[in-house]
């Protein structure tokens, strides 16, 4: 008992060393894929081939004084931060990065996943109230409907993958397609499209970045946020870019499967990049959508599509037993 | 409703495209030959006439000279430039009945932490021997020769070549030529105009 805590310990902490990591050369590659698309280098000058950049730029975010203005709600100030970082982190652990490298082999996996994210959506609107600002107002509000209204089809979305494989569970999700010898996004390729699209809204990314529309809003929700408070918040959404893209790989693209030369971790590593790499290559490409759009394609196209594919996922897993 | 796949295969494509920077420090842009650099200063030329300073419009340029008393001409002692206030106007070099000023592609040499650095005398000014729009015998690097230099010096001669190219491409169509080609073509028929660009272009070097 005492020896799987200790486990369970140096996991946690382990993958929270890893993710500070990845997340520092998410952001490089971020610049570096958004640099070559359009026709130039990105950054190249700290450490070899600008591998440095990022570990300077938090450097330089730490480093810088830490201001609480006079006027905000000094409380939810402080903890808002932590409450948007938080499930993001814990979202995390259960992940199934390969067949034997996972944090809780949870029987309601998928759930677990897709409620605690949504306790993000307070952080921001704590953030953004509690700034005064009305800039950070705004932005917390868009950012709340947004999050709302694309959650719903988010959730829809998987419920065909959830019906195909009967289990919550991530783990059993990945062996259903390894049964099923194809993985789920060619029988559930409507579903994954309206996930992919519903997870970058729900990620506040670009099309869909309107929280923080730096035109519009200055920067959104955290325009008062200084020093260590906003990289907190930019933090927990890199997190969750990751923690998509690797739910997206774990749903549809059969997590670490793969052919045996490589191990599975790796598949899961290349699958998992290309999520991560298309989101910036989405951003790369296309414009901001506008509020009243967003809201429309969210609640009429988006949400009867999902509910489309879980009927036609259901009539065919009924039909043929 | 497909139409965004393009925007995709758009941005994919630049993806894999060469890329237009030019690492700035290790490889360099070669200037065309009208390029407004820094200023040189041809002292054996000058007749001390003064109508660089009078043509001045910052009025940053002073000068002194003498009359030597043996050939009866003006000689020129001191020059000086305040390049916190030039302007680049080229018109020293415009007025210059000698063309003891003329303007080097050079740019680079500016770039100081003291202010009082930038009040250039004399002797800077007349070792400024970079290739310009301009005659000289003892000038460096002209073109070609610059071009042999980009090479050995650049880290990526791919990218330098092509800039090389670009800035060769420029002097050749200049405004001197077309001018005499339009002239040209003028006075005779509409007929033969393009052997006309060629050898004007040709002659102009």
């Amino acid at each position: 008992m005492e020896i799987s805590l200790l486990l369970k310990i140096i996991y946690g902490v382990a993958s929270l060393l890893l993710l500070l990591l990845g997340v520092t050369y998410a952001i490089y590659f971020e610049r570096k894929v958004i640099g070559y698309m359009q026709v130039r280098y990105g950054p190249n000058r700290v450490g070899p081939w600008g591998l440095l950049q990022t570990v300077t730029d938090v450097l330089k975010l730490l480093l810088k004084e830490d201001i609480i203005p006079s006027k905000v709600d000094r409380k939810v100030f402080i903890i808002a931060p932590v409450i948007a970082f938080a499930p993001s982190f814990m979202i995390l652990a259960t992940i199934p990065w390969s067949e034997n490298l996972y944090g809780a082999d949870l029987n309601i996996g998928l759930l677990y996943f897709i409620g605690i994210s949504s306790i993000t959506t307070i952080g921001i609107l704590m953030g953004g109230w509690s700034s005064n600002n009305k800039y950070a107002l705004l932005g917390a509000m868009r950012g709340v409907a947004q999050m709302v209204s694309y959650e719903i089809p988010l959730v829809l979305s998987v419920i065909g993958v959830v019906i195909l494989s009967g289990s919550l569970n991530l783990r059993d999700i990945v062996y259903a397609q390894q049964d099923m010898g194809v993985w789920f996004i060619i029988p559930q390729f409507l579903g994954f499209i309206v996930y992919i699209i519903s997870a970058i809204a729900e990620l506040n990314r670009s099309p869909f970045d309107l929280p923080e529309a730096e035109s519009e809003l200055v920067a959104g929700y955290h325009v008062e946020y200084t020093g260590f408070r906003m990289a907190f918040f930019f933090l927990s959404e890199y997190v969750y870019a990751i923690a998509i893209a690797a739910l997206a790989t774990v749903l549809f693209f059969g997590g670490w499967l793969g052919p045996a030369f490589l191990p599975g971790i790796i598949w899961f590593l290349f699958k998992w990049s290309f999520f991560i790499f298309f989101f910036f290559w989405l951003r790369a490409t296309l414009p901001r959508a506008r509020v009243d759009q967003l809201m429309t394609f969210g609640w009429k196209v988006l949400i009867p599509l999902a509910l489309v594919n879980i009927v036609i996922t259901t009539l065919v897993k009924a039909w043929m037993g | 409703m497909f139409g965004f796949l393009k925007g995709f295969k758009l941005t994919l494509g630049y993806f894999f495209k060469k890329k237009v920077t030019i690492m700035y420090p290790e490889e360099r842009p070669v200037m065309a030959e009208r390029f407004r650099g820094i200023q040189r200063i041809i002292p054996e030329r000058c007749i001390v006439c003064n109508m660089c300073v009078k043509a001045c419009p910052t009025e940053v340029i002073t000068l002194t000279g003498e009359r030597d008393p043996e050939t009866k001409k003006n000689r020129l002692l001191t020059y000086n430039i305040n390049f916190e206030r030039c302007i680049r106007c080229e018109f020293c070099a415009e007025v210059c009945p000698t063309s003891a000023v003329v303007f080097t592609t050079k740019y680079d040499n500016l770039s100081v932490y003291d202010r009082k650095a930038l009040q250039k005398d004399i002797t800077w000014l007349s070792a400024n021997k970079v290739y310009g729009n301009y005659e000289s015998e003892d000038e460096e690097g002209r073109p070609a020769e610059l071009v042999k230099e980009a090479k050995t010096v650049a880290k990526k001669p791919a990218t330098t070549k092509a800039a090389v190219t670009k800035a060769d491409e420029k002097p050749k169509t200049d405004v001197k030529s077309e001018v005499i080609t339009k002239a040209k073509t003028d006075v005779k028929s509409e007929t033969d105009s393009k052997p006309e660009v060629e050898t004007a272009g040709g002659d102009d070097k």
